[in-house]
């Protein structure tokens, strides 16, 4: 069979900008969003100075960077022609300001977060290798690119080098040495893992998640007893409830021959839903970033339901731009107003909701709730 | 594992990266013979634009002798046309749908080939998006006998699996059942750019277990035997004693679920255990989108090993039997297989002893189901260039370390399309196991074997009179003196797929070698000094029976 011919992508056309290369927030709203997670409290008031190295790099607020002499690669340029408006013209921008300062590690290393953010990670691998190119300063570029890089199907020497370089310039951030046991259990270097996991632990000592890899590593090592202790140790900082955990525990209890034991937290494996967050300040501004409707519009549920209506208003503009007659973007948009004492705008979001599922009791109720107030 | 002659090369040439490395220049060990053969098919997806799930997810491919003339014929899947069926004249492949009833046209995803009504003949069983079909081989033409069956499963089923759980000669049948799937769902990618949705958008389905009672029919048994307790998007499934107890257990591979390992207790019914012998997640504790599976023996110590292929972000898994009922654990890491694989998705895989050196090496379909940048190399115009990828090829180098392959498999390895379906088979009949191909969106293609073999070699086929005709279920232990292999005689690895019975081992500098085989009744044969370097037949009852 010959090959098909192949349709050669053109580059789509950029904006010139001279918006940041990365969206920001706060420190104190980040600090916000991680105020849930009980077993990490202890590691807060370092995280939060960590924090503010990053929100003040992603700000572009550092100096600019000299000029290297290194080959510069092409600008990549992802296929954003499906795009919904708000991905396509961030992308554009961050791009454009790369087009603009070529020699800036954080334009090119905001330009990759962006990409990062919306899983483009061809692009974000490229921006991030030029980045800590241009910019050997700043430890979340080599964090990203090993992240990215392993993703990418980089070696682990590779990726492991990375994180190395990060935490050699940012030895305070115990999700650096996380991420490097990861990619060291992944790799089946267990050993390594488990002194990258210890690393973690050194800096948070209640760093629920690296508990949790010790156990692993230990189940993978052929120590079941040793695999049992660390778990346990994770459940007492709150992964009582996670499946991972659980799972793990069930079969380093299988190994030592406690089959009863074993039977009992399978059973709450299977039924277990709890998520065990990474406190990984850096991951969850990449994550912040993504603008696409599904994205914000999930981020807008969640804050509804913490009660945070102006913020979820906010990422609710941004569902709107894309998706501006759908039940969901009125009814949102509606409880967030209603919420926020706003009921004439309010009344007819959604009573466009009510129209648009007329079935749904949910939206029939809050429609009828805000207009008898309103009336 | 390579000769020593290639290592001691290897001390000799400056820059030579491998052991595994053939001299520059040297012939692939995997050529595609496509064109050369005659085989002429396009899988069609009967893509709108619309992105419909299981146009992506579909094409499995199989070996069978339909006409019985002991060559290997090939049948294909498709989707928006109907199936194919191509029969083989001395390696030369003919379109013979027409006349064999075989044209199926229903939504085609996976075949399990498989004599169910043990008359000596193979027979069909097609998963589609849509009902399944059973079709009964009567001299090489095929009557859909579904309804006469008692075979009902009008789901989404992904692969399935004959195999006889319950030892009493006939074949059963495993199917595995993927989601509820609704057209009008839409996805997007983390990009906002319409995608194939995922499993976990739809209500995932239960597999079924259907027992034979003879004469050409079933009974769905799901419930019976406990099967139906769990819902979550099978795709793979195999049929393998994987605790070492005597009996055939499934093990389903499902796409975003915990995988189940159904441990057969003797009684018609089954437990799963995935999760207690450490086969249901990876090595982090987390379920995995688990496509196609292999239960061989990779590291040689007598005991089937399990590999999961997945999708991109997640490494393929590699689970190592730690025997004596200990379970498994993912040592995906510690054998090579991890970050080669961590950028693509995989579905169809195959175990196969390449170059005849004693171990089984490993051949992997990639193409992704979300939506990517089209790669600049590939082989498929846009859109289904987001979704190509490359195949990847490892080396067992010793049982405890896979190594990608590079020049040996490029014909292979460099084919960037959406490769599904993968099936191994004799098709030359020449010694070692070719490997068909089939992509979605594009040609299926047969690459033949020109490996150099590594010693001697054997092949062996087969027969219980007793129960099933082909044997599926026999466990072959093959003594070489120096070193001992564990084959099982199956069709049913990989994605949707069915290879053929025969096995294919290196056996070294052995003249001669003695197998043990342990019939699917669990009765032990010795068959002492069988010759190599040819095709032996073990029909039961001619060895020495072991007590």
């Amino acid at each position: 069979m010959s090959r098909k011919p192949r349709k050669r992508k053109k580059r789509p056309a950029t904006r010139r900008s001279s918006a940041p290369a990365s969206r920001l927030t706060t420190t104190a709203q980040t600090l916000r969003k991680r105020g849930g997670v009980a077993a990490i409290t202890g590691g807060i008031v370092l995280l939060a100075g960590l924090l503010l190295v990053a929100a003040l790099v992603f700000s572009g607020s550092q100096p600019p960077t000299e000029t290297t002499e290194s080959f510069a690669p092409l600008i990549p340029a992802p296929d954003t022609g499906s795009m919904e408006g708000p991905v396509r013209r961030r992308l554009e921008q961050a791009r454009t300001t790369v087009e603009r300062q070529p020699d800036s590690g954080p334009a090119w290393g905001g330009y990759g977060a962006l990409c990062d953010a919306h899983s483009l990670y061809e692009c974000a691998e490229v921006c991030y290798t030029r980045a800590t190119e241009l910019d050997k300063s700043d430890f979340r570029w080599f964090y990203l690119l090993g992240f990215v890089s392993e993703l990418r199907g980089a070696p682990a020497d590779r990726v492991a080098a990375h994180y190395e370089r990060a935490a050699l310039l940012e030895p305070r951030l115990p999700t650096t040495f996380y991420r490097l046991g990861e990619v060291l259990t992944r790799a089946g270097r267990l050993d390594e893992a488990s002194v990258a996991y210890n690393r973690a632990i050194a800096i948070d000592t209640q760093l629920t998640v690296a508990y949790r890899g010790l156990g692993q590593v230990a189940l993978a090592q052929g120590d079941p007893d040793a695999a049992i202790v660390h778990l346990n140790r994770a459940m007492a900082l709150g992964a009582d409830r996670n499946p991972a955990t659980l799972a793990s525990l069930a079969q380093a209890q299988m190994r030592v021959g406690d089959g009863t034991a074993a039977e009992a937290t399978a059973a709450r494996a299977a039924t277990a839903t709890a998520e065990l967050p990474i406190p990984d300040p850096v991951r969850l501004r990449i994550n912040e970033m993504n603008l696409s409707s599904a994205e914000s519009a999930s981020r807008a549920a969640r804050l509804i339901q913490a009660g945070r209506y102006e913020a979820a208003l906010e990422q609710m503009r941004v569902v709107e731009e894309s998706r501006p007659d759908e039940p969901v973007t009125h009814y949102r948009i509606g409880v967030c107003l209603a919420n926020l004492g706003q009921l004439d705008e309010a009344l007819p979001r959604l009573r466009r909701a009510a129209e648009l599922v007329p079935d749904n009791e949910i939206v029939r109720r809050e429609f009828e709730r805000v207009r008898d107030l309103v009336e | 594992m390579r000769g020593i002659s290639a290592i001691v090369i290897c001390f000799t040439l400056a820059g030579c990266d491998s052991a595994q490395s053939p001299p520059p220049g040297a012939a692939p060990w995997l050529l595609d013979v496509t064109e050369q053969v005659g085989l002429d098919f396009i899988y069609a997806s009967g893509a709108t634009g619309i992105l419909h799930l299981p146009e992506v997810m579909g094409g499995g491919v199989a070996f069978i002798d339909y006409d019985g003339d002991g060559d290997l014929d090939i049948y294909l899947t498709n989707a928006n046309a109907p199936n194919s069926l191509f029969r083989n004249d001395d390696g030369r492949f003919t379109d013979a749908t027409a006349d064999s009833g075989l044209g199926d046209t229903g939504h085609g995803m996976g075949v399990a080939v498989g004599d169910h009504d043990n008359d000596g003949d193979s027979d069909l069983y097609l998963t589609n998006f849509g009902d399944d079909r059973l079709y009964r081989n009567d001299d090489g033409r095929f009557v859909d006998v579904t309804a006469d069956s008692g075979i009902v499963a009008p789901g989404w089923s992904a692969s399935a699996v004959w195999c006889d759980y319950d030892r009493d000669g006939l074949l059963d049948l495993y199917v595995a059942g993927y989601v509820d799937y609704q057209e009008d769902t839409r996805c997007h990618d983390s990009a906002s750019r319409p995608t194939y949705c995922g499993p976990l958008e739809f209500p995932p389905i239960s597999d079924q277990l259907f027992h034979n009672l003879g004469q050409g029919r079933f009974r769905d048994v799901s419930r019976a035997a406990g099967i139906d307790q769990v819902r979550a998007a099978g795709l793979g499934v195999v049929c393998e004693d994987l605790n070492g107890d005597g009996r055939p257990d499934f093990y389903v591979a499902n796409d975003a679920y915990a995988n189940q390992l159904w441990l057969n207790r003797g009684d018609g019914t089954f437990i799963d255990r995935g999760v207690l012998l450490g086969a249901a997640f990876n090595v982090h504790g987390q379920p995995e989108a688990g496509m196609g599976v292999v239960a061989a023996d990779f590291d040689n110590d007598l005991r089937p090993d399990l590999f999961v292929t997945h999708l991109a972000a997640e490494t393929n898994t590699y689970y190592r039997n730690l025997g004596e009922g200990s379970g498994f654990i993912d040592a995906t890491g510690q054998v090579g297989l991890a970050a080669s694989s961590m950028a693509l998705t995989g579905f169809g895989a195959v175990a196969f002893d390449i170059e005849l050196d004693g171990d089984l090496d490993l051949a992997i379909g990639n193409g992704r189901v979300k939506r990517a940048d089209p790669r600049q190399d590939s082989w498929v115009a846009e859109p289904w260039s987001w979704f190509a990828e490359p195949n990847l090829f490892y080396f067992n180098a010793g049982g405890s370390l896979f190594r990608a392959a590079a020049l040996e498999a490029a014909p292979f390895i460099e084919a960037v399309e959406i490769t599904r379906g993968l099936a191994l088979g004799d098709y030359d009949a020449d010694g070692d196991q070719d490997l068909l191909v089939g992509n979605i969106e594009g040609p299926a293609r047969l690459y033949r074997n020109d490996a150099p073999r590594e010693g001697h070699w054997l092949v062996l086929r087969l027969s219980d009179p007793q129960g099933n005709r082909e044997a599926i279920g026999a466990v072959v232990t093959v003594d070489t003196g120096n070193s001992r292999q564990r084959r099982t005689v199956t069709r049913g690895n990989s994605y949707m797929s069915s290879g053929d019975t025969a096995l294919h081992l290196g056996v070294g500098p052995a003249a001669s070698v003695e197998v043990t085989v342990e019939w699917p009744d669990g009765s032990l044969e010795k068959f002492e000094r069988v010759e190599v370097d040819g095709t032996r037949e073990l029909n039961r009852g001619n060895g020495v029976s072991v007590p």
